[in-house]
């Protein structure tokens, strides 16, 4: 689960986080809503880690990663990110994305990386394309190659920015099902979007983000 | 390469129809100096003193000013002195540049067929320096063979040890042979004695082994400028009889016994003919053992260009991630090394390497020669490297870090992988570069391909077929890199 503790954050001569504290259980889909350039995509950059906050606590599956300036680096690699634009390692194919970090950060044999890529892959439905570069990759795929290689380190949480920004509605529909099905499986997930009726399919709970506070009285999923 | 051959082909047909032209034309040599009313002579400031320096104030003295002062006079006219670098002192006489060399300038066999020589005006010995405590040959070119001896390019004592089979090392200038002989990088230094009085004795653990032969320093003219040269030996002449010319030796401090025999040396055509062939070795042809001695030369160039390119590209590769990705201070660093490095001259480098930091470490030449260009083309590496690194996206490193990845890790794994494939072209073409810039090294002694092209040029008294010798195997060793330079950038393009 994760636990944040009164973060604030100060970008130019103004707060963008000015105290927000959040508890998302494990299981949880939490969609973090407001209009762009509220800060949502910080806090989702502070939660992971990179970013450092100015005052307040992160805390993953209990441990502190994020306090004040400082960062946990061991703590990181339980927290999953997928990027707006995926940032798949150019030089790599599909698989090879998703087993890097299993074999170089967690230290896995390769085969073990390679049997738990694949397994991925194939949940999510892109085993066909695991030879193929990023650079051949629909964004759809492209998607969820960086969501296997998120989830191939098997962290406690998976951050998601905008995932529905660049995916046509049956597309959309397939991201839903697949964060659901993760957090069924005890991922807890937070999803910056403002894409209400995509949250509103997808989210347990949410949250609005408006002038640095958090408000989960907003409405606007009912 | 047919454009080449054709470019050289005209050379060709250019050079012959002047040389056509000047057999025919009449020699106007002297009313042109006379009209001129200064005689233009050439030399080169670097052999120093007692030739021909220059003071603090500009005014350049020594005895072959003198004797420059003293002819002009004699003919009514003024001197007039044109810098010129010694080892292509003749080309220059020949394509204009000045009227007369007057500058330590030897008669031999092979100048004697190419200039006009006047009478000599100074007797000299060839003289063998060596350390003091040297037992192990002693001063007759018989006991040279397979030795390390130092000497300047060009000159009558550079023949006299290439025919005593000696392993000749070549200098630029005449301190560098006596501080190389001193710090034991060579055997022995055979050179002038009148260069050997002033340079050798600034080191205590030299001495003197002997003298290996005698030869003259005489003015040359153009081939076709008899009249020139007439007008100059009489005022020679004169100088020998009137004791003028001995006056201006004493004066520098030069005049020995030797000097009575200037006497009786006569014009070239007559006498002195004599002291050419007894100087000289054989004229020699382009023939089938300089195209060895060339690829060698190309041998050299190619090893000194890939070892010191095995320097610079990993150095560059560090000191970029370092301009990019290090802790503040080391990216301080790394900046300073590369300004240095790409604002001082690469020769300047070379020198400190090799003569500066001769007390400390002693490099062998081809050491020295390749640390240096690897250190200077690493400063160009990083730049090129720098840039690589900050085309890559920043969401690459960002992803990894996202991972888990340290900074190193990322870099190693993410980043420098995807900017070396940016970097290879522009890598490809800077070792071209390299390769070229290479000739460098040759005033640290190496023998490279440049080198070797200017020494043969000299033998062989042109420098036609050794200039499109050298040319060809520059394009050899480079156009296939091109060709590779230029389908890393198709690649590249095509991602």
């Amino acid at each position: 689960m994760i636990e944040i503790e009164n973060v604030r954050k100060r970008r130019a001569d103004r707060w963008v986080l000015d105290g927000v504290s959040l508890a998302v259980e494990k299981g949880v889909v939490y969609a973090l809503l407001g209009e762009s350039g509220m800060g949502k995509s910080t806090l989702l950059r502070c939660i992971a880690a990179l970013e450092p906050v100015d005052e307040g606590v992160v805390r993953v599956a209990g441990d502190a990663l994020v306090s004040g300036l400082s960062i946990d680096e061991r703590v990181r690699r339980r927290v999953g990110f997928v990027f707006q634009q995926h940032h798949l390692f150019a030089h790599k194919t599909a698989i090879e994305n998703v087993i890097e970090a299993p074999m170089f950060v967690a230290k896995i044999s390769e085969d073990e990386a390679r049997a738990r890529a694949e397994k991925l892959l194939e949940r999510l439905g892109v085993a066909h394309r695991r030879d193929a570069y990023p650079s051949a990759l629909s964004g759809g795929e492209s998607q969820r190659v960086a969501i296997a290689r998120a989830m191939a380190m098997e962290p406690a949480a998976l951050l998601l920015d905008e995932p529905t920004s660049a995916l046509d509605p049956a597309r959309r529909k397939d991201v839903t099902e697949i964060l659901r099905g993760l957090a069924e499986q005890g991922t807890t997930i937070v999803v910056a979007t403002h894409d209400v009726p995509f949250a509103r399919d997808v989210a347990t709970r949410s949250g609005l983000l408006e002038r640095g506070m958090l408000r989960e009285d907003h409405g606007l999923l009912t | 390469m047919r454009q080449l051959l054709a470019a050289i082909a005209v050379v060709l047909v250019v050079l012959a129809s002047r040389a056509a032209f000047a057999e025919g034309a009449k020699d106007e040599s002297l009313s042109a100096v006379k009209a001129r009313g200064t005689l233009r002579w050439g030399g080169d400031l670097q052999g120093g003193e007692p030739y021909v320096s220059q003071r603090a104030d500009g005014t350049l003295v020594g005895f072959e000013v003198d004797i420059a002062r003293a002819i002009a006079a004699h003919m009514g006219v003024r001197e007039e002195f044109v810098q010129n670098d010694w080892s292509t002192l003749v080309a220059s006489l020949e394509r204009g540049t000045f009227d007369v060399i007057l500058n330590g300038f030897e008669i031999t066999q092979e100048r004697v067929g190419r200039v006009l020589f006047s009478r000599p005006y100074y007797v000299f010995a060839e003289r063998l320096t060596v350390r003091k405590g040297e037992t192990r040959f002693r001063a007759q070119l018989a006991e040279l063979r397979g030795r390390r001896v130092g000497t300047l390019a060009a000159s009558l004592a550079y023949d006299t040890l290439v025919s005593a089979g000696a392993d000749v090392v070549l200098y630029e200038g005449q301190e560098e042979p006596y501080a190389d002989l001193a710090s034991g990088r060579t055997d022995a230094v055979l050179l002038d004695d009148i260069i050997a009085q002033r340079y050798a004795t600034r080191h205590d653990t030299l001495m003197t082994l002997g003298d290996v032969r005698e030869g003259v320093y005489a003015i040359a003219a153009r081939r076709d400028e008899g009249e020139l040269m007439i007008a100059i030996d009489s005022a020679l002449d004169a100088m020998v009889q009137s004791g003028e010319l001995r006056a201006i030796l004493k004066r520098s401090n030069i005049d020995d016994a030797r000097e009575d025999k200037l006497e009786s040396y006569g014009h070239p055509s007559g006498g002195s003919a004599s002291i050419a062939e007894s100087n000289a070795t054989q004229g020699e042809h382009f023939g089938a053992h300089h195209v060895v001695l060339f690829l060698e030369g190309a041998a050299v160039t190619l090893l000194v260009s890939t070892l010191a390119m095995a320097i610079a590209f990993p150095l560059g590769l560090l000191l970029g991630i370092a301009r990019t990705h290090g802790p503040k201070w080391i990216a301080r660093a790394a900046t300073t090394y590369v300004e240095m490095y790409r604002g001082t001259p690469v020769l300047l480098q070379l020198y400190v390497l090799y003569y500066g930091l001769a007390p400390i470490v002693r490099m062998s030449a081809l050491t020295a020669a390749v640390v240096g260009l690897g250190m200077n083309y690493a400063a160009y590496e990083a730049e090129t490297h720098r840039g690589a690194i900050q085309a890559i996206p920043l969401g690459q490193m960002e992803a990894a870090r996202a991972l888990g990845m340290s900074v190193p890790l990322a870099l190693r794994r993410i980043v420098v992988p995807q900017a070396l494939r940016h970097a290879l072209p522009n890598v490809t073409s800077d070792f071209i570069a390299l390769l070229k810039d290479s000739s460098l090294v040759s005033v640290i002694t190496v023998v490279e391909l440049t080198k070797r092209m200017t020494i043969t040029a000299v033998d062989v008294r042109s420098w036609i077929a050794p200039g499109a010798m050298c040319a060809g195997l520059y394009l050899v060793m480079s156009l296939p890199l091109a060709r590779i330079a230029r389908r890393l950038e198709r690649v590249e393009e095509s991602r």
